[in-house]
């Protein structure tokens, strides 16, 4: 068995293992350019990294998108006051003790 | 340790009130609880999907906070030693119910009913209220389908924003793994849901 699918139990069934998974400063690359933390010069090599590997490219594609779609659904209930009324004092140091 | 009035508590940070708790100052804890209850519901829900067991796991962790309260030590972050007994108690409750049911969340092939909802309308437009919903729910169901190990550092990270430094210790995991999860997990998400929107067209 892999070692990245011992380690992830269901990473096999997910997708294509790529250089992000066997390469930790290509990991933090990602997670910098996807998280805008990158500056021009290492943003600029690193797209030009992502288009020379299309397999890698799709990945951050993917997960840039994720990311996005995650972004969603956090504003929606960061939006949503139902939640915040339902529970508002709801749990007090006397309900508890 | 001097009594202080609500306003003063309140401009007090997390782990000043819980300071202010240890001492025997409940207020402080009920301000804490008034902090994070909604916080803590909304990270409990995208766990568990359940508003039910949130409203119980949040109660619980609150009783757990309010018991071990001399357990704290400053040198962690309040929030971060909270969530930690929450995601805890999640994973508890979620073990618990994958003992007590065989249900799979799996599509039966065999089923021509059981197919995701095709959600692609040009009638629709994109910005409608209900189009908008039914997205957010395949989305939430995407991220219910997620693994437990992709699900709670992705939540950490995208719905609760905490920081790589605050996953890694809630998760007790390197920050590289912290990293290449979040990564992995946002990137299964996408394929789940073009899965959902565009099924079979996603090779395995």
């Amino acid at each position: 068995m892999n070692l990245l699918t011992h380690l992830l139990p269901s990473y096999h069934f997910i997708m294509d293992i790529t250089e992000f998974d066997r390469d930790e400063v290509l990991s933090e690359f990602l997670t910098d350019y996807i998280d805008g933390n990158l500056d021009d010069g290492e943003r600029q090599s690193f797209e030009e990294y992502l288009a020379n590997n299309e397999k890698e490219d799709n990945f951050a594609r993917k997960a840039i998108m994720g990311k996005k779609a995650l972004s969603r659904l956090a504003r929606r209930f960061t939006n949503n006051p139902s939640i915040k009324e339902k529970l508002s004092s709801s749990i007090t140091a006397t309900d508890i003790g | 340790m001097e009594a202080l009035s609500r306003a003063k508590l309140q401009q007090l940070s997390d782990e000043d009130l819980m300071e202010h708790f240890q001492s025997g100052y409940e207020q402080a804890f009920n301000l804490l609880v008034e902090r994070y209850t909604d916080r803590l519901h909304n990270f409990l829900y995208r766990y568990t999907h359940n508003h039910k067991d949130c409203e119980d796991l949040v109660q619980e962790t609150f009783f757990r906070v309010f018991r071990s309260r001399h357990s704290y030590e400053r040198i962690a972050k309040f929030s971060t030693w909270m969530y930690t007994i929450a995601i805890n108690l999640a994973k508890s409750l979620y073990k618990k119910k994958k003992r007590m049911t065989t249900v799979t969340i799996h599509k039966d092939p065999d089923d021509s009913e059981d197919r995701p909802m095709e959600l692609e309308d040009s009638n629709i437009l994109p910005d409608d209220s209900l189009h908008e919903k039914m997205c957010m729910d395949e989305l939430e169901k995407a991220l219910m389908e997620l693994s437990e190990d992709f699900r709670e550092v992705v939540v950490l990270r995208d719905i609760q924003q905490l920081t790589y430094e605050e996953i890694s210790e809630i998760a007790d995991l390197p920050m590289g793994t912290v990293k290449s999860r979040i990564n992995r997990g946002r990137a299964h998400l996408q394929e789940l849901l073009e899965d959902h929107v565009y099924p079979g067209t996603i090779s395995a």
